[in-house]
């Protein structure tokens, strides 16, 4: 394929007109004479016609030629030798892969970035060949996803431009993989002849798809064995080399081609509150976790930022590969969606520095309790107990004393469909009797919208209801179908213990020390319901998640100690919401069914469990970068738009999507798919409620992963070696561009030498005929 | 003397061709009857001498009176006097026109020899004719050697204009039909036509008995084509034209005006008709007097 180094000079080969415009004026500037003589000019011109005109047509041409050799020559041609298709349709199509996680951000101290230079090196190779013949250019940038900012452009300059005005690197902690294999795929169609794979990465393990578990040294995992690459973006580097010729460009700042070296940085890799539930005026603690992942020990100074308060500071050290947990304590003043953020001192990584938070404050814990008996007796009554455990002091102590505010109502009430569900935080059923179908529709509305349940099974159950309508053939909150009542006599000599199945799960987070679980494990069950999980959720590997299920992951956390090993405490997942469900119901009545009431495990178990029940299942307002954000709302909202966070640049932009209804009569926040950087993403909407607009903000916090903040450069040989790719250079060569490809070859020199014969031969030519004819 | 227009007849050309002349009549008329001297009868012969009898002599001039007194045969010889009736033919053709740039054109050279020759004729009292031709007679004027005559050949000469095509052969063999009195026919002409037919016109007029000089007037640019820049040859006599590269065909253009040259002039000799080639940018009298030289000494060789 022949190919120039100097393409535009190829303009200078329009100078052949020079010579063929002299030769045309000439034809026309001519003299007329009258001529006596003109049949002996005829007859003379009649013979020599065919030699006058092929002298003239020849020096014509040399005189065309020399010009157009001479550009040809300047332009320097080089040939290089081809195969197949490229051959026929000459050109080549360049694709630039560029790393565009967050890891190529990193900046030693008066070093250039990993996409500083790769965004230069990029350029470099478009200007290099920007003026070849027939070259095609794509460009796709790795964020959160692949980003074709350039595709199978001719205008090269065009695509230089748009390189070099490349944003800095997202909050993305992808892989290259998806765009590897999006190229595969392109340089496989083969239409164009020939590809040029090019790969601008920082040869971070983690960009390249290596599997790293724990803290192992990456290139020690990767020297292990294959097994430390995922398959996937190997696999798509091996098909681009097998199409195309690839080439992997290290733009890290760190290490060299042999070494392995690690740029320091420090991160926040989670900013959490220490307690499921924020309560207005109640000090909550909020935990940043900070990671040193350098060689050397680090000190640096964690800043939390609440929305509208003083920011607060502390000091921390870190050993190399240490992870610490720095707690604030922090008083919410307001009820809402507050922020947090928490932030480190600069360092080479400024991505992961910073982490966000969005806490529901609320007032108290809105609790239900659904009364199964007709008791008006607390002692009497199914849930007296309940409501004791939850707050003491009977509505008369503040936050700080207790966080719950129970209610109750009787089961006459509660069938009746008159409570709006979705206004407490969690619903208790204490034996209650049934649940009719209505109030069942209720419930999983309830649930939708992050409404947690908590179901008391005792004597007044009436199985064959609840199997109806909260199992519902396994499409209601219930994962199980309830048998009958089994066990001994209340109260008496013979009884059951139970096993706690998940001792880790949240709702046994006070049965700590483990005596507390010992003695839990110990309390009498009497009577339970029998209890049949459905074989798809027996084990907690089958509880999978799948989106066509509301049901999802069903967990037994505690077993009754009988000879069927009944499940006495089942945890599962319900739209948006958590369920428990306990086959023993817990109460104070002298028929009670267990010993669960005694004061030392009813507080340290019942107060987890419904904590857990009101946090819901998914907190939409947590989100990773890349995460789509949405959440269900009470009514549709409208006029949404989003203010973007600073490092997404600011602004506010507007949701273009229609808000769409979802199961039990909510709607769906319109998606907000742009969350390539981390930060708080604000909706500002408008709800319609009861005939009036409300504007309303709902912020949500987008992290980045931490898992891209490990600065471990890779060297060149092992990459080679387990990626299989044959170059991996640091800088592009520093030959011509023609040296780029093998086998290229110069033809300048070749050019020169026939513009040299051409000039001779013209010469020769033109004093011949000139003698000839003056002769 | 008739006025001579200025515009054909140079005084310095006539001056030095009739300053040759009369310095040395033999010359002119050596010119005249070294070529007639014995076709030419006029009717005012007189008497010079007798002399004896050769074989070979006319009879016609035997003094019979003389042989029968004396029983010798005795011839009458005369003292000759020139009477010659001289027919200048002038090509009027339009090729005729051409002259190079600041010279005169052939048909102004050609005219300005032919009226020199007149006047010299007229000077020595014989008879001077004028036909303008070009593809047919244009004009004629008969031979007479009075002054009015040779004032009507200069007037002629004067409002001749060079215009139509040439037909040279066509044209001679007709006034070889119409010229009954021998005599003496220049021709002033480039003889741009078929060799073929110009010279079967001259063939014809000799062989009517005509003594006949052939002027072949001719451009210098026609005999040397010196042009270089690309030029636009427009064709006289309706001749198409031609865009060319005067040098690529310069060579090949001598050769061919340089065949028909020396066609015209051997096909001359062949018939024993007098070739000058007429140049125009040459000097007329140095032109006639070295045909003239030329001539007279032949004359006296064959006398």
């Amino acid at each position: 394929m022949l190919t120039f180094l100097h393409p535009a000079l190829l303009f200078g080969t329009l100078l052949f007109l020079v010579p063929l415009l002299i030769h045309l004026l000439n034809r026309q500037r001519y003299r007329r004479r009258e001529w006596a003589a003109m049949e002996f000019l005829l007859n003379a011109y009649k013979k020599q016609r065919r030699r006058v005109r092929t002298e003239n047509i020849l020096l014509l041409i040399l005189r065309c030629l020399l010009p157009i050799l001479l550009a040809l020559a300047i332009a320097r041609p080089t040939l290089r030798e081809v195969a197949g298709l490229e051959a026929l349709g000459g050109g080549a199509h360049h694709v630039l892969v560029i790393d565009g996680s967050y890891s190529m951000g990193a900046q030693p101290e008066g070093a250039q970035s990993a996409f500083e230079r790769a965004r230069f090196l990029a350029s470099e190779l478009l200007e290099r060949i920007e003026g070849r013949s027939g070259q095609k250019v794509s460009v796709v940038v790795q964020g959160v996803r692949p980003s074709w900012r350039v595709q199978d452009d001719l205008a090269v300059a065009r695509a230089r431009g748009i390189v070099a005005a490349l944003p800095a690197p997202y909050d993305s902690a992808r892989d290259l993989t998806e765009s590897l294999v999006q190229v595969a795929e392109l340089v496989e169609k083969a239409e164009d002849p020939a590809y040029r794979v090019y790969v601008f990465t920082d040869l971070q393990p983690r960009a390249l798809g290596l599997d790293r578990t724990g803290k192992e040294d990456p290139a020690a995992a990767g020297a292990a064995g294959q097994d430390a690459f995922a398959d996937t973006a190997r696999d798509a580097l091996e098909r681009i080399a097998k199409a195309a010729d690839l080439t992997l460009l290290d733009t890290s700042p760190a290490g060299d081609d042999a070494g392995t070296e690690r740029i320091g940085n420090l991160q926040i890799t989670g900013l959490d509150l220490g307690t499921p539930v924020a309560v207005v005026r109640v000090p909550v603690p909020v935990v940043a976790t900070v990671r040193n992942l350098s060689d050397q020990p680090r000190r640096t100074t964690v800043t939390l930022e609440l929305e509208g308060g003083e920011p607060v500071r502390k000091e921390v050290e870190l050993d190399p590969g240490a992870e610490t947990r720095v707690e604030f304590a922090v008083t919410f003043r307001e009820v809402g969606a507050r922020r947090l953020r928490a932030h480190l001192d600069a360092d080479a990584l400024q991505a992961d520095n910073e982490r966000f938070l969005v806490a529901q404050a609320r007032e108290r814990i809105r609790v239900l309790l659904v009364e199964g008996s007709s008791e008006t007796e607390p002692r009497l009554q199914d849930s007296g107990h309940l409501r004791d455990v939850l707050d003491p002091t009977k509505g008369q102590g503040n936050a700080g004393v207790t966080l719950f505010a129970p209610r109750t109502i009787d089961t006459i009430a509660f069938l009746a469909g008159r409570e709006a569900l979705t206004e407490v935080d969690v619903i208790v059923l204490a034996n209650v009797e049934r649940v009719n179908e209505p109030v069942a529709a209720q419930i999983r509305a309830a649930m939708e919208a992050g409404v947690g349940l908590f179901v008391m099974l005792g004597e007044r159950v009436q199985p064959e209801s609840y199997n109806l309508t909260l199992h519902a053939l396994g499409q209601g909150p219930m994962p199980m179908l309830l048998g009958q009542a089994a066990g001994f006599r209340p109260g008496g000599d013979n009884f059951y213990g139970c096993t706690i199945e998940t001792p880790r799960h949240p709702v046994f987070a006070d049965l700590d020390p483990e005596v507390y679980r010992e003695i839990f494990q110990q309390t009498p069950i009497y009577r339970f319901f029998a209890a049949e999980l459905p074989a798809a959720v027996r084990s907690p590997q089958a509880a999978q998640p799948d989106e066509t299920r509301r049901l999802r992951d069903v967990q037994v956390l505690a077993r009754v100690r009988d000879p069927g090993l009944s499940p006495l405490l089942v945890a599962a997942r319900y739209g948006n919401a958590k369920a428990l469900f306990l086959t023993s119901a817990v109460s104070q009545r002298p028929d009670r069914w267990n010993r669960l009431d005694e004061p030392w495990i009813a507080f340290p178990f019942l107060h987890p469990a419904l904590l857990w029940l009101t946090v819901p299942a998914i907190d939409p307002f947590q989100a990773q970068v890349g995460s789509i954000l949405t959440t269900g709302l009470a009514t549709r909202p409208g006029n949404v738009a989003v203010v973007l966070p600073e490092r997404a640049g600011g602004g506010k932009v507007p949701v273009a999507e229609e808000s769409r209804a979802l199961p039990g009569g909510r709607f769906a926040l319109p998606p907000f798919r742009r969350t390539d950087h981390a930060g708080f993403y604000v909706f500002d909407l408008l709800e319609e409620r009861a005939g009036e607009s409300r504007a309303r903000t709902l912020p949500f916090a987008v992290n980045v992963d931490p898992a891209d903040g490990d600065l471990v450069h890779l060297p060149h040989s092992l990459v080679k070696e387990r990626l299989g790719v044959a170059r991996v250079l640091r800088a592009l060569p520093s030959e011509g561009p023609a040296q780029l490809a093998a086998g290229a070859s110069d033809l300048g020199p070749v050019l020169l030498l026939a513009l040299l014969l051409f000039l001779v031969s013209e010469a020769v030519l033109a004093r011949h005929v000139s003698v000839r004819r003056a002769g | 003397m008739a006025e001579l227009p200025k515009k054909h007849l140079d005084p310095k050309v006539v001056q030095k061709v009739a300053h040759l002349e009369l310095r040395a009549r033999m010359v002119v008329e050596g010119f005249v009857s070294g070529m007639h001297r014995s076709p030419y009868r006029g009717s005012s012969v007189e008497f010079a001498q007798h002399r004896e009898y050769t074989p070979g002599d006319d009879i016609r001039y035997i003094d019979w009176k003389i042989f029968g007194k004396s029983d010798r045969i005795y011839i009458k010889e005369f003292e000759e006097e020139t009477n010659l009736r001289a027919h200048l033919f002038l090509d009027q053709s339009e090729s005729m026109a051409y002259a190079h740039e600041g010279g005169t054109s052939k048909f102004d050279h050609a005219a300005t020899a032919l009226a020199s020759l007149a006047y010299l004729i007229q000077q020595q009292s014989d008879a001077v004719g004028l036909t303008l031709f070009s593809e047919t007679v244009v004009r004629q004027l008969p031979p007479s050697n009075t002054r009015a005559n040779l004032g009507n050949v200069f007037k002629a000469l004067a409002e001749a204009k060079p215009t139509a095509k040439t037909r040279i052969g066509a044209v001679l063999h007709e006034l070889a039909t119409h010229l009954r009195q021998r005599g003496m026919v220049l021709v002033f002409s480039d003889l741009f036509d078929q060799p073929e037919q110009v010279l079967t016109g001259l063939r014809e007029l000799a062989q009517r008995g005509h003594d006949i000089v052939v002027f072949h007037v001719l451009d210098q640019d026609e005999v040397e084509f010196p042009f270089e820049r690309m030029t636009l040859f427009e064709g006289l006599e309706q001749m198409p034209e031609l865009l060319v590269d005067p040098l690529s065909l310069r060579d090949a253009y001598l050769q061919e005006i340089g065949e028909f040259q020396e066609r015209i002039r051997k096909g001359c000799l062949a018939q024993r008709i007098d070739y000058v080639r007429l140049l125009t940018h040459q000097p007329l009298d140095v032109v006639l007097s070295s045909y003239l030289t030329a001539r007279t000494a032949r004359t006296k060789r064959r006398k």
